[in-house]
């Protein structure tokens, strides 16, 4: 599902260079769930957005869903962004000025799809992560662990294979954090999602099948 | 899609009560004062009354005499009127006027009347409304009458509650009997306005010479665009067989004819500004274009100063697919629609004020109390003023559009420890 090839990101700041990543080789699978764990600064959330295509590695190759990233420009990209990838946020990012359902919609806009349908859509992934009856309320009205469950029926929303998770738990207590696992765990094992979390949380990652660990931008396994 | 836009750009301005105020403040207030500022100069240029036709009239206001070392500028020369302009064929009538005032010391202290002194063919260009009597007619012209026509302020004065035509009046030392009575004349018709009128002929002492200025105004009925070309025709002949039998050097120069909308932009100080009233036009519109900049840069300098504020939900909707291009496009019709809403607001504020606030509009405007200057607020102006600024916003718009477009999610997104 998603192939990185040699993948190597460089930040050069003032005479200063980052490696954030360097020569990183990676195959998820479709339906895995892969959680990436490491200290903080060593590549992590670099890794997801390359992955999500919100980056551009600076060596490498990539390829999400038998699709080679190479050339294509701002629109493509959008577009494939939206029709293959989720996002969650560690501080969730919700539009605070859009009600939840509104929320939820958002990936939908961007799809030729009428008004209705989106609705409908949206109403069902909030179903699914069991905020229906909130559907008109604000993201500041919520607590931190719903705002998280409304990021999660965003992100699926448009139904893409891949979820890809930056520390969605690091924001929530240990039992919201496991409300969240669970929902992650169940959109792994009934939609076939392919999801990739960063986490520091070892309970966590447990429970994943796969842990890909990070030192200084490689991959240490 | 556009649908679902328009309803969350309502989602988002609401709850950013604080820069949406200061968008919307900028457009309407500016729409408000043009439109308000418009009902100024078009009751200025049209003022309507008895001069609700004057589209067909042609005014000649003043008159230079000019050489190289030396200009004088002033009314136009009697002898003039009377041994050229009068003989005019082309203008279906032709009238002329100067004005003084006239002081009556009563029991309550003085009284300011004004009084225009006016040729019989006057009654014909203008348009009065009688509510007594008639117009002083050719024949007491002629014979030098004493007759007078006085408004209804005058009459009210000196004969309240009963018919004053018939009756005989003292201004300024001289007694003249009433022939007609005229309903009060708003404010704004400079040319018309009078509380009495007597004949022209009943004053001596004017300058005759024609190296001389005179105190005189014309104005001349036209019936059609023709008509009028022919009018200017034969007075610009007049001015050519002039300008000979003035002294050696000297030349002539007169400050019309002009339509109401050329005099309006010939101005009263100097005749000599006057290039060509497309010129001027270009001026106005020049003025008015930059007015509706103002608003168009308090929008430019509002999103600039957003772009911060939004930038979360832009790296959102770029993290969700929305592309730089569909970003620029939301962000115009943002802007677009709360011009929109600005402009709409802005009629409104101007409606209020125009017709909610009538009386005070039109003594501030005008200077005016109980004569019913009948104002009204200008709508294809308005459009005018909707469709620019819809324009502008757009264009201006575009800078703050790109700007946020650029927004990378990467770095409003960052996750992780911060
Ligand atoms: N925009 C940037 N400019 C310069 N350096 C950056 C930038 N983004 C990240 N880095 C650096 O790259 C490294 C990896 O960052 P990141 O992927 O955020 O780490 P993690 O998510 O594992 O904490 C860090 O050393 C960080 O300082
Ligand atoms: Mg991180």
């Amino acid at each position: 599902m998603i192939q990185l090839e040699n993948i190597q990101k460089i930040y050069r700041t003032r005479n200063i260079e980052t490696i954030a990543l360097d020569k990183v080789n990676l195959d998820i699978k479709k339906g895995e769930f892969v959680s990436v764990m490491g200290p903080s600064g060593c590549g992590k959330s670099t890794l997801l957005n390359i992955m999500g295509l919100l980056d551009k590695p600076t060596e490498g190759s990539i390829s999400i869903d038998d699709i080679h990233i190479g050339k294509q420009n701002d629109g493509k990209l959008a577009q494939l962004r939206n029709e293959k990838v989720g996002f969650i946020f560690q501080r969730f990012h919700l539009i605070n000025s859009l009600n939840i359902i509104d929320n939820v919609e958002l990936p939908l806009l961007y799809r030729n799809m009428s008004g209705s349908k989106r609705k409908k859509l949206a109403a069902e992934n909030l179903e699914r992560v069991g905020l229906s009856h909130r559907m008109k309320h604000f993201p500041s009205e919520l607590s931190g662990g719903q705002c998280q469950r409304v990021a999660i029926a965003r992100a699926i929303a448009g139904n893409p294979g891949i979820l890809l998770a930056d520390e969605p738990t690091g924001n929530l207590d240990s039992r919201m954090g496991n409300d969240i696992m669970e929902i992650l765990k169940q959109l792994n094992t009934n939609s076939n999602m392919t999801i990739v979390m960063v986490t520091h949380d070892e309970n966590l990652a447990k429970q994943t099948n796969r842990i890909i660990r990070f030192f200084d931008g490689r991959q240490v396994n | 899609m556009w649908k679902t836009t328009i309803m969350q750009f309502f989602k988002i301005i609401f709850k950013n009560k604080f820069f949406t105020f200061l968008n919307l403040f900028g457009i309407s207030i500016t729409i408000m004062i043009i439109l308000i500022a418009a009902v100024k100069i078009e009751n200025t240029i049209w003022p309507g009354g008895p001069e609700e036709n004057n589209n067909n009239i042609l005014f000649v206001r003043n008159q230079v005499i000019s050489s190289d070392e030396q200009m004088s500028m002033g009314g136009v020369n009697l002898t003039l009127i009377e041994d050229y302009i009068l003989n005019m064929k082309t203008p279906q009538a032709i009238a002329f006027f100067n004005e003084t005032r006239w002081s009556y010391f009563g029991e309550n202290g003085v009284e300011e009347y004004s009084v225009k002194k006016v040729n019989s063919g006057w009654w014909q260009v203008f348009d009065y409304e009688f509510i007594e009597g008639r117009p002083i007619n050719q024949v007491e012209e002629k014979n030098s009458a004493n007759v007078v026509v006085i408004d209804e302020k005058v009459r009210n004065r000196f004969f309240p509650n009963e018919k004053s035509v018939g009756e005989l009046i003292e201004i300024s030392g001289k007694t003249y009997k009433i022939v007609g009575v005229v309903k009060e004349i708003p404010n704004n018709c400079v040319t018309t306005h009078a509380n009495i009128f007597i004949p022209y002929v009943l004053t001596d002492g004017y300058y005759r010479g024609m190296m001389e200025t005179g105190s005189f105004s014309v104005a001349f009925l036209s019936t059609d665009k023709a008509n009028k070309k022919l009018i200017k025709d034969e007075f610009e002949n007049i001015r050519l067989r002039i300008i000979p039998l003035l002294d050696e050097g000297f030349t002539l120069r007169f400050g019309g004819p002009d339509s109401p909308l050329e005099r309006y932009l010939r101005g009263w100080e100097n005749p000599d500004s006057y290039i060509g009233h497309t010129n001027e036009l270009l001026i106005i519109i020049g003025k008015f274009l930059l007015v509706m900049l103002l608003p168009a840069l308090n929008l430019i300098s509002i999103q600039l100063i957003r772009i911060h504020e939004r930038s979360e939900e832009i790296g959102v909707r770029k993290a969700f697919g929305a592309s730089r291009k569909r970003l620029i496009r939301q962000i115009l019709f943002e802007n677009t629609l709360l011009t929109f809403l600005g402009g709409i607001l802005g009629l409104l504020f101007a409606v209020i004020v125009v017709y909610g606030f009538n009386d005070f509009i039109v003594s501030t405007l005008f200077n005016d109390i109980g004569t019913n200057i009948s104002i009204s607020i200008n709508y294809v102006l308005f459009l005018i003023c909707l469709i620019s600024s819809l324009i502008l916003s757009f264009i201006s718009g575009m800078i703050p559009a790109v700007k946020m477009s650029r927004v990378q999610p990467v770095e409003v997104l960052k996750g992780g420890e911060l």
